[in-house]
């Protein structure tokens, strides 16, 4: 899924003054591509996500996702959209507590419009190593091992693009490793395009793209985006 | 924010009720008042002017050492100008002195000992010495001896002598101040501030033959009254039939003028006591007494109530009365040999000035009784005060209390629901600060800082919500009774009720608020950072609710076996109010608590069953319903027990209020016996029956039917024993079609079997249960009746009991015996009716407006006839006078205080806070959701689940947990109602039927939904605003 956003901008009112969150932004991310958000806290990373994801409207700029402008899907269009191409990763699980691990990917298949068996979603959670876990409740399993059913939960759809907001934050180094090679070398990302934002060079580095922003803008991209596409 | 709406409506709800009763005040004291005829009468215990004077001294006073002897000294003197007879002496020794025997002397004379004890404290009663007649002005000295048997402090104000006479037959005490005169005390009471009225009341029975006119006696016994004419015009149920009564002349009794065809100026004079005869007095007027209860309730303290009507009366002035009745009565009790028969009755009639009567019975009591102290302050120690006023008021103020108390009981459940409301959103909001709480705690906070701000806020909540539950109750109850039954509530008593609400309400929410988060604050930290946990309620609580059903069951099923339901009614003459065995209302309140935490833990078990989804997760929203309810139970539960005990507590209340109002139409309907009484006037009740019979025939009148009834018209002789009775005659077959007999039966048959049995055979008879029972006499015995008891007819008659009844139909003053009034006539001859029970005829439209129709009819027919008297009208004389009533009208009657609370409003009232109180638990239900999951709503929208289908996901759990409790709420409701009706029992003549208020149930089951569905939408309403984007990245 291509993402093309054009001059875009995000700004809130607070009691303090106007606060720009995104500063006339434009850049585009092609089909498959992994591009890592890198900058400090407060530069804008989530706030671009969830301008990408549709979860924000934007204060002026365009989103466009596979040639379609986000501000014209409303209601019924933009969440059919959620619920078939993105699949979301946050900085917490999110992981509905009242739902096993099984239940919580078999709940996500079911918004794609997908009525998997349960067998069909053990033997998903089994090929990413998680079939112990299956019918655990959330608050029965480790920090790590939530992060991952939660990674398994955005991803079980195959979606076309995949927005994961700091998702290996609150994670040691290993799991944070471990959390970020499931998500990269998961067959169910395999095509897809993958946004990530996050602090940590480390593992910014280990994706296609880097874009630095600060104060909303972008400092840097790495490789060089010269071209950006209007 | 809801917490605090449902904290106020449930305070408001216990304040509403306390305020209720409150401003039904007035009415009670209203009520209590307008039924007596004669607020005070101070009754003279020398009607014939004093003559006893008593003096006791004693040779030493202060400190007496032990052994030592102390001589006692009595003088008795007649001060009168005739002779005192049969002179009674008695003492009683001040405590610590014993008698020293054989030390009394009477007038120097040595006096035997009576078995060892002294001759005026003698026998068990110490009923005294009879020391003979005493001339005027001569007196007698009685000394007698004590001695100390420990060291004791003696006064003259514990001396006791006391004497008495014929003729002053209550006893006077011993240096009592002297006796008034009837005018001088008249005087003294009129200037008492709060005395409206003091007017003499003479009265004196004379025996048969006594009165004349010209040559023509009267055999029977005849009432003399000595009454001034303004008495009569302050009593206007003397019904002035002909002339007039201007004091000077009589007024006489229409039986009498029937009897001695007295017209007005006719003249008739009296034989006394003594012999002497009144010269001839004129007929002023002639008067139907018969409604006058002033003239003729008992002045027997038992039976103030009793109305003895005595047909052969005349009024005469208290100056005649004075001059010609008193003297002959002094003379004829001096004179030795002649046996008078009940002496003279001499009273001052009091009213008070109700006009500034303070509207709560408690304070209207406490003026009365200030009145009745002035009154009895007057020439102290010599007569008594029949306080009319203030023993309905002591009635009125204990029916007040126990209102107070009933209504604070049946408010008790809002304020349970509204700690259980506030414990509920105080576990909410643990929950929803215990990753806050525990960060605190990680970062060095102090569980005791941490405590203190819960309390804090606990109390701001509770404050807050008490403070807005007492307005609440005051609006409320100003909304239900009117703005005026509340203005008119003392400010003493509004705000004591006021602080008296907010204060328990506070207590009760703050406690129930802090506890959930003092107990979230005693989990480790680690928990506290963990997510939410399904609860599981601990084993103690399992085990309490058991306890608490079974404690209610078993309490209630106790208190039935030992009677407590089976109270007495009050009475206001003897100032007694009814007692409710209130503390009963607990076991039902603790009953229904156990019931619904078994319940709603059975439901708990049942949902939480372990359960797989093997083919996967099905609809998004129903597999989110049921796999959230499922596995997050205790919100469940805790919604379920809220709305289902609010369910509980409304049905219970408004069950009540229903049966309450319910119950007290069928006792209103039971004592006037029929859709309508008619009682016909003094001077008809001999006219025959058949006659007014056939003349109350008129359209919308379906049957009638006659009954004689007297007080102690009867005389009943079993076979060991006799006393006098109460008897009705009527006629079975008509009595059946129009008295009111649901539920009614005789001990040994059904209503209509036992009917039967006098209707085809005249010579048996019914019995009350009381009456067989003081006489040992059962059904089958034979036994004699002396019908028409104390008139020229009366008739002894043998009789076979045919049944024993607890409740007769249309005998309000109560019945004892029943006969067949066709053999009633044959034995005696009386041809007459004193009342007639009559059934309308039944229309389309409700039995009322069926009874409201024949009673008017009725009485504009009554009207016209009186107002053609003696000419020809379509009506005919028999309806002349006639006094038509209906259940209505029995209502007014009941002289319980009680019924002047507002039974409608109040359920009405409990109805509304009912469905606010179910409301806002829904809604604290929707909102702890929204609290508690806003994370999962909003991850789910991320995901693309439309606002709708979240809606839907709302409603429906909110509606499972609404339809939830209310159906265990009804089902409850129907196991503890009959409990809280029973309470009633002892307020009725007929046991209440259980009402259950259908249109109050179906609006609660209702708006119970409607506020689920509300609640929803609201939630939803919020979930749209909300930036879900910021809920997502919480941690």
């Amino acid at each position: 899924m291509m993402v093309c956003l054009s001059d875009l901008s995000r700004h809130y009112d607070t009691p303090a003054g106007r606060v720009l969150a995104v500063d006339r932004i434009t850049v585009s991310i092609g089909s498959g591509e992994r591009v890592a958000l890198v900058g400090p806290s407060g530069c804008g990373k989530s706030t671009l996500l969830n301008l990408i994801a549709g979860l924000e409207k934007p204060s002026s700029g365009r989103v466009v996702v596979d040639g379609v402008d986000l501000a014209r899907l409303r209601g019924r269009r933009l969440n059919a959209h959620r619920r078939r191409s993105i699949g979301f990763v946050f900085q917490n699980d999110n992981l509905l507590p009242f739902l096993t691990a099984g239940e919580n990917v078999a709940l996500r298949l079911a918004l794609a419009g997908r009525a998997d068996l349960m067998s069909t979603v053990t033997d998903m959670l089994a090929a990413l190593d998680l079939s112990s876990f299956v019918d655990q409740l959330p608050d029965r399993m480790s920090g790590g091992q939530r992060q991952r059913v939660a990674i398994a939960v955005a991803l079980s759809h195959r979606p076309s693009l995949v927005l994961a907001d700091e998702p290996t934050a609150a994670l040691d180094a290993s799991t944070s490793r471990s959390a970020v090679d499931f998500l990269l070398a998961g067959e169910l990302a395999a095509n897809a395009t993958l946004v990530i934002a996050t602090h940590d060079l480390a593992v910014a580095e280990r994706f296609d793209s880097i874009i630095e922003l600060r104060d909303g803008r972008i400092v840097s991209t790495s490789p060089d985006r010269t071209d950006p596409v209007r | 924010m809801v917490s605090v709406v449902g904290l106020a409506i449930g305070i408001g709800l216990f304040s509403g009720m306390l305020f209720f009763v409150e401003a039904s005040s007035r009415s009670m004291t209203r009520r209590a008042l307008s039924p007596i005829s004669l607020d005070m009468q101070r009754v003279l215990s020398a009607p014939l002017g004093p003559r006893l004077t008593l003096r006791e001294t004693i040779d030493r006073v202060g400190s007496i050492t032990p052994g030592s002897t102390v001589t006692l000294s009595i003088t008795v003197g007649n001060e009168g100008t005739e002779p005192a007879n049969d002179v009674v002496l008695g003492d009683d020794l001040p405590d610590s002195l014993t008698y020293v025997p054989g030390s009394t002397r009477l007038d120097g004379m040595l006096l035997a000992d009576v078995a060892g004890a002294s001759p005026v404290a003698q026998g068990l009663t110490g009923a005294g010495l009879t020391i003979g007649s005493l001339k005027p002005g001569r007196s007698t000295t009685l000394i007698y001896s004590a001695r100390a048997e420990r060291a004791v402090e003696v006064r003259t104000s514990a001396l006791s002598a006391r004497a008495s006479s014929r003729e002053e037959n209550i006893p006077i005490r011993a240096d009592a101040p002297s006796s008034m005169t009837l005018d001088r005390l008249q005087s003294e009471v009129r200037k008492l501030p709060g005395v409206t009225s003091a007017e003499k009341f003479l009265l004196f029975d004379l025996s048969g033959g006594s009165v004349r006119r010209d040559r023509s006696i009267l055999p029977q016994s005849i009432r003399v009254f000595g009454l001034a004419p303004a008495y009569l015009a302050a009593h206007p149920s003397v019904r002035l039939h002909s002339g007039r009564y201007d004091g000077k002349s009589a007024l006489v009794s229409v039986e009498l003028a029937r009897a001695l065809a007295l017209v007005p100026g006719s003249k008739i004079s009296m034989t006394l006591p003594d012999g002497t005869r009144t010269p001839p007095t004129a007929v002023g007027g002639v008067a139907d007494f018969s409604h006058a209860t002033q003239l003729f309730s008992s002045r027997k303290s038992k039976k103030l109530d009793d109305f003895l009507y005595v047909p052969m009366s005349l009024v005469v002035g208290p100056d005649f009365f004075e001059r010609w009745v008193l003297p002959a009565y002094a003379r004829a009790a001096s004179t030795p040999g002649r046996i008078t028969r009940n002496g003279p009755l001499v009273e001052l009639d009091i009213a008070v000035d109700r006009s500034t009567m303070p509207s709560s019975p408690s304070d209207a009591l406490a003026r009365t009784k200030s009145v009745a102290e002035s009154v009895m302050g007057i020439a102290p120690g010599r007569d008594y005060l029949i306080d009319n006023v203030s023993n309905a008021l002591a009635v009125a103020s204990d029916d007040s209390r126990t209102a107070r108390q009933l209504f604070a009981v049946l408010g008790l459940p809002g304020l349970l629901l509204a700690a259980f409301l506030a414990m509920y959103a105080g576990k909410i909001f643990a929950e929803a600060q215990r990753r806050q709480d525990g960060l605190l705690r990680l970062r060095g906070a102090d569980r005791s800082q941490l405590q203190a701000i819960v309390l804090a806020r606990s109390c701001l909540l509770a404050g807050v919500g008490a403070i807005a539950g007492g307005f609440l109750g005051i609006l409320a109850a100003a909304v239900f009774l009117g703005r005026r039954a509340v203005s008119e509530i003392p400010m003493n008593h509004l705000l004591l009720t006021g602080a008296e609400g907010v204060a328990i309400g506070l207590v009760t929410t703050v406690a129930a608020t802090f506890l959930p988060v003092w107990h979230a604050l005693r989990r480790t930290i680690a928990d506290e950072l963990n997510e939410l946990n399904d609860a599981v309620p601990a084993p103690w609580i399992r085990r309490l609710a058991v306890a608490m059903l079974i404690i209610g069951l078993a309490g209630h099923a106790i208190g039935g076996f030992l009677g407590v339901f089976d109270g007495s009614p009050g009475s206001v003459s003897s100032g007694k109010a009814t007692r409710l065995p209130l503390p009963m209302l607990l076991f039902p309140v603790v009953a229904a608590t156990g019931a619904m935490l078994i319940g709603v833990d059975c439901v708990r078990l049942l949902i939480s069953r372990r359960k797989t989804w093997p083919t996967g997760f099905g609809s998004v929203s129903l597999g989110l319903v049921t796999r959230s309810l499922r596995r997050r139970t205790w919100a469940v539960s805790f919604g379920t027990l809220g709305v289902g005990l609010v369910t509980v507590f409304g049905l219970g209340v408004a069950t009540f209020a229903s049966t309450y109002d319910a119950g007290k139409k069928n006792d209103s309907e039971f004592a006037n016996g029929a859709d309508i009484r008619v009682t016909s006037p003094a001077e008809e009740r001999s006219t025959d029956r058949r006659v007014i019979a056939t003349a109350l025939r008129i359209p919308g009148v379906a049957a009638v039917s006659p009954v004689v009834f007297g007080l102690d018209n009867s005389v009943l002789i079993g076979e060991f024993d006799q006393d006098r009775e109460n008897l009705a005659a009527i006629d079975p077959k008509s009595f059946r079609r129009v008295a009111l007999s649901r539920g009614l039966s005789f001990r040994n048959a059904a209503w209509d079997e036992g009917l039967d049995a006098i209707q085809t055979d005249n010579k048996r008879l019914f019995l009350g249960a009381e009456a067989a029972d003081n006489l040992s006499i059962e059904v089958g015995d034979t036994v004699q009746v002396l019908l028409a008891r104390g008139t020229a007819q009366q008739s002894l008659e043998s009789f076979r009991v045919a049944g024993v009844f607890d409740h007769f139909p249309g005998f309000p003053q109560g019945v004892d015996v029943v006969v067949d009034i066709g053999r009633y006539e044959a034995a005696t001859g009386l041809k007459g009716a004193d009342f007639f029970l009559a059934a309308t005829t039944r229309t389309r439209g409700t039995r009322h407006a069926d009874v409201e129709r024949a009673v008017a009819s009725l009485q504009s027919s009554v009207q016209v006839a009186s107002r053609h008297a003696g000419a020809s009208n379509p009506f005919g004389k028999p309806l002349q006078g006639l006094t038509i009533t209906s259940a209505k009208d029995a209502i007014d009657k009941d002289r319980s205080s009680l019924v002047a609370v507002d039974a409608h409003a109040l359920a009405r009232l409990c109805e509304m806070f009912s469905v606010f109180l179910n409301a806002t638990c829904i809604g604290l239900v929707v909102l702890g959701m929204m609290v508690l999951r806003r994370r999962e709503f909003a991850f789910l929208r991320a995901n693309g689940l439309s606002v709708g289908r979240m809606s839907l996901v709302i409603a429906a759990e909110a509606i499972f947990v609404t339809v939830l409790g209310t159906l265990f709420g009804l089902a409850v409701g129907m196991l503890v109602g009959p409990q809280y009706t029973d309470v009633l029992g002892p307020l009725f003549a007929i046991r209440p039927v259980r009402v259950v208020p259908l249109d109050s149930l179906t609006l609660i089951c209702v708006l119970s939904v409607v506020a689920a569905f509300v609640s929803s939408l609201a939630a939803v309403g919020a979930l749209h605003h909300d930036r879900i984007s910021e809920y997502l990245r919480e941690t």
